[in-house]
């Protein structure tokens, strides 16, 4: 019908009822009783209409009820219309329409209790009974309604006024309430099979606007003061429970379970959990059991978190849950449902929709039932753990199992994987069930942390998943034992985890390909991971080390450009390791009491270090020679301590070095610079080698030094590889050094023919010359440097200036340098022969070459 | 004519649920407290017979549910309120927050005919829990005072501090307006002789 036509109805008759109640009024205040009655049913007579809609019925019966209040309380005034109860009880009988009938015997009804009398429980039943006589649906529900509302506070309820032996006890009060509630239900459930097909989906729309009606009783059940838990338990709920079961609707099972929930006490409930979940099962299919678990759920997870001791003994809230909703994942999955009523959509077991099964109904169940149990059993890993076994359930009815083959499996690889790399289901999980499934893996990370890798099914879940969304999980475990500072202190657990964040670990078989990978999210990623390492700690180095081969192996399998990330860290905290491990050693050598020496001996990590390192030599030979490197001066370290046992060690990490650079370094920025660091780490940190050994390293350097592609590199190389012949004391060779200057030098002419910048290279030179100079080797004389000078001094004044600037600023440096040594007091001697005078002229007036 | 004794006053309390409203009117009506928590469906009222300055009232007090699923009639029963009792919980700043929206709901709904000077009274709930307040006295009063001065009181449903000064205020700001709203309705067929009305014929069918 259309809102203005309501709208219509509902003035004339809002009309009626003010002009009828304007004359009930009136002879209430003449104390007329025959008038006011004739008015208030005239006026009542408005309800009778069948035409408005729920609301706008409402809206007139809030009217009737507000004028008929003035009536009743003329009624409670006996001095003023001076009629015995029973006479008005009996007269208002006599009105001709059934419907005024009946409002105003329940308002003559009310005042009559209120009287007491007569008891109260004998007049509730008869107007309860008399009732009946009103079957149509709307009408009857407000007529109800009308008369639960004027009695609620004239019960035979415990403690009340009205209890008393005639006047009844909570017995007949619930019994009163009950009734009402049983023909509520009765005359709701009916709007379904009145009138045409046609208009089924208004009936029903309607039938839901109608509903608080039939929830109103369930509220005056829940006040009442004797409805204590026993009487809850063994009285109250059965009956409700029955009279749900016995509607077989769907719309009125799913408001009647929810209305329960609502309106009666977490007490109760925890009192009566099986009884209520027990019937939960046995609803219609159709029944949408989510938002009323979840609801349940909700209160009672504050209500005990607030009240521990509230839990009755010997019920196991957890436990009595997860029967009933395994239960529901047990069932069986259901044929394509029938048409279901509007708004009910079934997540009563598995559902199926069209052809593909929806779990996301259940699986947000299973998220509720999560949350739940982490509030009420924050430490219970056994608990999460079951949930998610269910879940696994749940899923491999519909996806196949976790565990059994996939479609592309080569079968090979048995070890522990996170991922759905092999095997694992047919099919993975998508649409709205993928959020739920991680958050699952997700919540227990937030209070339980690592504990959860005790969990067995954890695994198997994220076999349900797709590449990005195992990668989400992962990407939220690294993150969160990080953020919590989590040391991981147990290999296996280690070895767990690893398993559990594979998809960051290494490729599987749907892992995108490599263009598909932003590579900036992937390093990032990647860093994460490898921050990992640092939270491996404990206090024996054997656990440690044993972490770190886990974390190495699984690293391994990453593929370049994954170990690029993760393999140097590990080979650093290897390194780090390493002076620990020697400590032990000792300790364990030298008898201190509790020290065990290590199953891990130096010797073991070091091998590590060398097939770590070894594997990084062909994705990152910059790096790898760089570890290969910090590795030698370790092991120098340890044969500081423990002379003479490492010397092969040390003598092969840089002979790695070596071979790393002569096969794979190809750019000749990165050789110049790898020539810088072996020299830098030979010369100055390397001291334990055979004197054969290191001269063989410190000449095969140098001719790599000198075989670099340009000449200036070649230069600098060679200046730099003079240090192989000086630095160590015990290797020490001036002759060496000398030649190593000579050929610099030699280098230098020739590059600076094809380039007059190239003068640099000679101040360099003649900066080195001075350094050995001052370093005493005898074979450096000052005649070299004087010599040099000059060849700088011209050089620097004929080249032509745009490239002079800085080999001009460092030639004056140097000069100025030595004119302050020869002019300190006393003067240096070393420099009495040098002379400066003839270069100060043409350099320093900073002309242009005249 | 002599006037009818008994004057009936509507009192309709909002606010979100849980903040106290069926606790503030069992405190007030039946003197009783339980921290039990019972969600409200649709309305319901209690009334409570009061004397104000010498003038026996009857006092008609709904309660309300805060949940729109349990209002599926709507709220015809704001119709004719003759005060609107607004309640916030003290120490939930959302339930504060909102009831500025209760109360354009209300004006909404009920249609007082001058909304501007409808008697409104703010009560600040759960007083007990002081420790746990996060409204303060100084926010809520001047949200009050911008909202023409509305009267504003804290209360504990659970000690009953200051719950019947809170619902003798109300029944008095009740009162007044009643008094500015009553009697205004004559009907169209009023006459001298008070002749029967036509009445008429009700529309539809049998019961
Ligand atoms: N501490 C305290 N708790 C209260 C107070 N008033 C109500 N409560 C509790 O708050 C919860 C909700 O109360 P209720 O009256 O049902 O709120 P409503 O939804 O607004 O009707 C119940 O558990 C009450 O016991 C109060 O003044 N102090
Ligand atoms: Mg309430």
């Amino acid at each position: 019908m259309m809102e203005q036509e309501q709208e219509r109805l509902l003035d004339e008759a809002t009309a009626v009822v003010k002009e009828q109640a304007f004359y009930m009024k009136r002879a209430i205040d003449n104390e007329n009783i025959r008038d006011a009655l004739k008015h208030a049913s005239n006026m009542i007579c408005e309800l009778r209409t069948s035409l408005l809609s729920p609301k706008n019925y409402y809206d007139l019966y809030m009217q009737v009820f507000q004028e008929l209040q003035h009536l009743a309380g003329f009624f409670t005034e006996r001095q003023r219309h001076s009629r015995k109860m029973s006479d008005l009880y009996e007269s208002v009988q006599h009105a001709g329409n059934i419907l005024p009938r009946l409002y105003l015997l329940i308002t003559v009804g009310a005042s009559y209790i209120k009287s007491k009398e007569a008891p109260a429980k004998d007049i509730l039943k008869d107007m309860t009974e008399l009732c009946k006589g009103v079957q149509h649906p709307m009408r009857g529900l407000f007529l109800r309604y009308y008369l639960t509302q004027m009695c609620k506070d004239k019960l035979p309820d415990t403690g009340s006024e009205y209890e008393s032996e005639e006047g009844g006890s909570v017995n007949d009060a619930f019994d009163f309430l009950l009734t009402n509630f049983t023909e509520a239900t009765r005359l709701w459930a009916r709007i379904q099979h009145s009138g045409s097909a046609k208009e089924r989906q208004r009936r029903e729309r309607e039938r839901h606007d109608l509903r608080v009606l039939v929830g109103a009783n369930l509220v005056r059940l829940s006040q009442l003061e004797g409805m204590t838990r026993d009487f809850y338990a063994d009285v109250a709920l059965p009956k409700i429970l029955e009279e749900m079961a016995s509607t077989k609707d769907t719309m009125a099972q799913q408001y009647l379970l929810d209305c329960i929930i609502q309106v009666f006490s977490d007490e109760c409930h925890l009192r009566t959990l099986d009884q209520f979940l027990s019937a939960c099962m046995r609803v219609l299919p159709s029944v949408d059991l989510k938002p009323i678990l979840v609801n349940l759920m909700k209160r009672l997870a504050n209500f005990v978190s607030a009240n521990p001791d509230a839990v009755p003994e010997g019920v196991d809230i957890f436990g009595l849950f997860r029967r009933h909703l395994n239960e529901l994942i047990d069932r069986p999955v259901p044929a394509p449902p029938p048409a279901t009523a509007p708004g009910a959509t079934a997540i009563n077991g598995p559902t199926d929709r069209g052809s593909q099964v929806d779990p996301s109904g259940l699986l947000e169940l299973q998220v509720a039932f999560l949350t739940f149990t982490l509030t009420l059993y924050p430490e219970r890993v056994d608990y999460v753990d079951l949930i998610l076994g269910s879940t696994v359930t749940l899923l491999s009815r519909i996806y196949g199992s976790p565990s059994g083959p996939g479609v592309a499996t080569n079968g090979k690889d048995k070890e522990a994987s996170g991922g759905g790399g092999e095997g694992g289901p047919k099919r993975k999980l998508e649409g709205k069930g993928v959020d739920s499934v991680v958050e699952l893996l997700a919540t227990p990370l937030k209070s339980l942390s690592l504990s959860i890798l005790e969990m067995d099914h954890y695994t198997n879940l994220m076999k349900f998943l797709n590449f990005r969304t195992r990668k989400q999980v992962a990407i939220s475990m690294v993150r969160t034992v990080l953020a919590a500072g989590t040391p991981l202190d147990e290999p296996d657990a280690v070895q767990r985890f690893f398993s559990f964040i594979t998809p960051l670990i290494r490729d599987e078989e749907d892992s995108p390909l490599d263009e598909e990978v932003d590579a900036e999210e992937f390093a990032s990623e990647q860093q994460q991971v490898c921050r990992l390492i640092h939270a491996i700690r404990h206090d024996d180095t054997d656990q440690v080390f044993a972490m770190y081969t886990t974390a190495r192996n699984a690293f391994g399998k990453g593929g370049p450009r994954r170990m690029v990330h993760t393999l140097p860290p590990t080979v650093a905290a290897a390194l780090q390791l390493i002076p620990r491990i020697q400590q032990r050693e000792i300790d364990a050598a030298s008898g201190i009491e509790g020290v065990a020496p290590p199953s891990y001996t130096l010797k073991k990590v070091f091998q590590f270090v060398h097939r770590t390192c070894t594997e990084l030599v062909s994705c990152a030979p910059e790096v790898a020679l760089r570890l290969f490197l910090q590795a030698a001066v370790m092991a120098n370290k340890c044969d500081a301590i423990n002379p003479g046992s490492f010397e092969p060690i040390c003598y092969e990490f840089v002979t790695q070095a070596l071979v790393c650079y002569e096969e794979e370094l190809s750019d000749s920025r990165a050789q110049f610079q790898g020539i810088l660091m072996m020299v830098g780490t030979l010369s100055s940190h390397v001291t334990c080698l055979e004197p054969d050994n290191y001269d063989t390293l410190a000449a095969n350097i140098t001719q790599h030094g000198a075989k670099l592609l340009k000449k200036p590199d070649q230069c600098r190389a060679i200046l730099v590889c003079s240090h192989l012949f000086w630095n160590n004391p015990l290797r020490r060779n001036p002759q060496r050094v000398l030649e190593c200057l000579q050929k610099a030098l030699k280098i230098a002419d020739v590059a600076i023919q094809s380039s007059p910048a190239h003068v640099a290279l000679f101040v360099e030179i003649l900066d080195k010359y001075i350094y050995y100079y001052e370093q005493e080797n005898h074979h450096i004389t000052v005649s070299y440097i004087s010599h040099l000078m000059e060849l700088c001094n011209e050089q620097v004044t004929y080249a032509d200036e745009d490239s002079m600037t800085e080999p001009r600023k460092n030639f004056n440096a140097t000069l100025n340098y030595l004119k302050k040594k020869k002019a300190q007091l006393p003067p240096d001697a070393k420099y009495a022969e040098l002379d400066l005078d003839k270069l100060s002229t043409s350099t320093l007036n900073n002309g242009v070459g005249s | 004519m002599a006037s009818r004794k008994r004057v009936l006053l509507k009192v309709i309390i909002l606010g979100d649920s849980g903040v106290g409203k069926t606790s503030l009117m069992n405190q007030y009506v039946n003197k009783k407290f339980t921290n039990q928590y019972k969600a409200t469906i649709g309305a319901d009222f209690l009334t409570k017979e009061v004397m104000i300055d010498d003038k026996l009232v009857t006092l008609q007090i709904w309660d309300t549910a805060g949940q729109e699923r349990f209002q599926s009639l709507g709220v015809a029963f704001y119709r004719g309120a003759d005060c609107c009792v607004l309640v916030f919980d003290l120490t939930n700043p959302k339930s504060f927050e909102n009831l500025d929206s209760w109360r354009e709901e209300f004006l909404v709904q009920a249609c007082p005919r001058d909304p501007d000077n409808f008697p409104f009274v703010v009560l600040g709930n759960k007083l007990d829990a002081e420790g746990q307040r996060k409204v303060s006295h100084a926010r809520a009063s001047t949200w009050c005072k911008t909202k023409c001065s509305i009267p504003f009181f804290e209360t504990s449903a659970k000690t009953a501090e200051n719950v019947e000064d809170a619902f003798t205020e109300i029944a008095r700001r009740a009162l007044k307006q009643e008094h500015t709203d009553d009697q205004i309705y004559l009907p169209e067929t009023l006459t001298l002789n008070a002749n029967q009305p036509t009445v008429q014929q009700p529309t539809g069918g049998c019961c």
